[in-house]
């Protein structure tokens, strides 16, 4: 992923989500804070 | 079950800032503090009184000969010291009695005294009345005093720090400032402005060591313009005081005569009469509280934050790392970004500087590209007189993100501001500069030296 921005590395942090493995729809790939959110939401993806 | 889950020594802006932090989270609070009125040095005898003269100083400079030429003209300016340094007193006293509300208003327990740890989960507030407090966790944001150097002694009166520069009773003949960081060269411009004659003694060959060396070399050029003296690498082996003032004695050189000394070479953390013995936490070389990354100390449950864990001593950062300290503590994340903490030097103009200088990029060998964009060029600038000064921003020169802005212009506090969130946010040059810019305005100095990164201002 790309940039995580301030937000969404703090929901990241909490909830144990590596935020370079989440998929970014900010500008230039940036993680969105909603971003993180929606990938909480998935149920987990195999590795 | 112990009285408090948390107990805060100290009341400036670590302090009080973690506290209510602590207090939204549900915590119970209780927050110890020295002094009469809460807020630290920051609100007693550091930034806000230091402003409130800058402004007040600058207004009384501006009127005295700024105004003819914008066809104002006024009679004689006449300068009521007393009643300048009232207003600067009512301002702190008011923003002091704002903290009281705030603390009243989260419930934060208030207790008057010195605070000092006594073993693991206690703490003794050393007031008229001593009385012990139990706590599951400490914080510790007891800041810093100004330090001096060997064989200065500051005696309160004509050998003063910050404290006593933001009080003279009659503005100096002749005040020397020994350190050309942000606190002597403000404090210097301001009683510059009120009539003294003022003389900077610096041992380094430059001004504000750590900035950009580019943006101070333009300061240097713009404070001797409006008349303040430096003496760049200068070695200040003494003062002494004779009955007519002070004797600044300087290696290889004449001592410099005059009736004040402003010693602004840096300040000490404060840790005595802490007890941090007691949870066997030791001090570095310096002074400094080690604390780790969460701003634990070597006890399991006690922090510190702030200037007494050293790093740059600013308001905003000891904020900052207050916040995260609590909220890692209760919620589990807490962070603070390091390189995007701004520096501000409140001068006229002011400075303004977030990210890395030009130098350590050189140092680093990281590849860059440099935009920069003067304030003369700038229309809002020109109509408000104020066309001193530069946007220079600083870009990776392959992905373009920004890696450093400074500033050195009217406003630059405020325009820096632009500058930590793009940084914050990951930004580009190019990104900054396809947002729009209001017209006219400062912050178009921003947009076009973002531009300029690319080699295409549109205004120059």
């Amino acid at each position: 992923g790309g940039h995580v921005m301030p937000a969404a590395a703090r929901v990241a942090a909490q909830n144990q989500v590596n935020p370079s493995q989440v998929s970014g729809t900010g500008p230039g790939g940036r993680v969105l804070k909603e971003d993180v959110q929606q990938a909480l939401s998935k149920p987990a993806a195999s590795a | 079950m112990a009285d408090f889950d948390l107990v805060v020594i100290g009341g400036g802006p670590a302090g009080y800032t973690g506290a209510i932090r602590a207090a939204q989270l549900g915590k119970k609070v209780a927050i110890i503090e020295v002094e009469k009125k809460l807020g630290g040095t920051c609100l007693r005898v550091g930034c806000i009184p230091s402003k409130a003269l800058l402004e007040s100083s600058h207004l009384y400079e501006a009127s005295s000969h700024g105004f003819k030429d914008r066809g104002i003209v006024v009679g004689d300016v006449k300068l009521d010291l007393p009643a300048m340094l009232t207003h600067k007193s009512k301002v702190v006293d008011t923003l002091a009695g704002g903290l009281d509300g705030l603390m009243k208003k989260h419930k934060i327990t208030r207790l008057a005294g010195q605070g000092r740890i006594d073993g693991p989960g206690k703490v003794v507030v050393d007031g008229a009345e001593p009385k012990t407090l139990t706590t599951d966790a400490i914080l510790i944001a007891t800041g810093s005093q100004p330090s001096t150097l060997p064989n200065v002694v500051l005696d309160g009166n004509l050998v003063g720090s910050s404290t006593e520069a933001l009080a003279f009773d009659a503005v100096p003949k002749h005040l020397v400032v020994i350190g050309a960081g942000y606190i002597g060269l403000e404090l210097g411009t301001v009683w510059r402005r009120l009539g003294s004659k003022v003389t900077v003694l610096e041992f380094l060959d430059r001004i504000l060591p750590g900035m950009d060396s580019e943006i101070a070399a333009d300061a240097l050029k713009i404070f001797k313009k409006q008349g303040l003296e430096f003496r760049l690498g200068t070695k200040v082996t003494g003062v002494k005081t004779t009955t007519n003032g002070c004797e600044v004695q300087i290696d290889g050189a004449e001592p410099v005569v005059c009736d004040r000394v402003l010693v602004a070479v840096g300040r000490k953390p404060n840790t005595d009469k802490l007890g941090l013995e007691t949870v066997k936490v030791e001090t570095d070389k310096r002074g400094f509280i080690p604390v780790n990354e969460h701003y634990q100390t070597a006890a399991k449950n006690v922090f510190a934050v702030g200037d007494v864990i050293g790093g740059a001593m600013l308001a905003h950062k000891a904020e900052e790392e207050a916040v995260a300290c609590v909220e890692h503590l209760y919620t589990g994340y807490g962070h603070v970004n390091y390189g995007a903490i701004p520096g501000v030097v409140y001068t006229e103009p002011e400075i303004g500087t977030v990210g890395k200088t030009e130098d350590q990029l050189k140092e680093a060998g990281i590849p860059y590209r440099k935009g920069t964009f003067p304030f003369a060029a700038n229309g809002r600038a020109r109509a408000s007189g104020t066309t001193e000064g530069r946007v220079k921003m600083l870009a990776h020169k392959d992905t373009d993100r920004i890696l450093g802005v400074h500033i050195i212009g009217a406003h630059a506090g405020e325009l820096i501001a632009e500058a930590v969130a793009a940084i914050e946010f990951g930004a580009t040059s190019e990104d900054i500069a396809r947002c729009s810019h209001a017209h006219p305005t400062l912050a178009e100095a921003m947009k076009e030296a973002a531009l300029s990164v690319d080699g295409r201002t549109l205004n120059m």
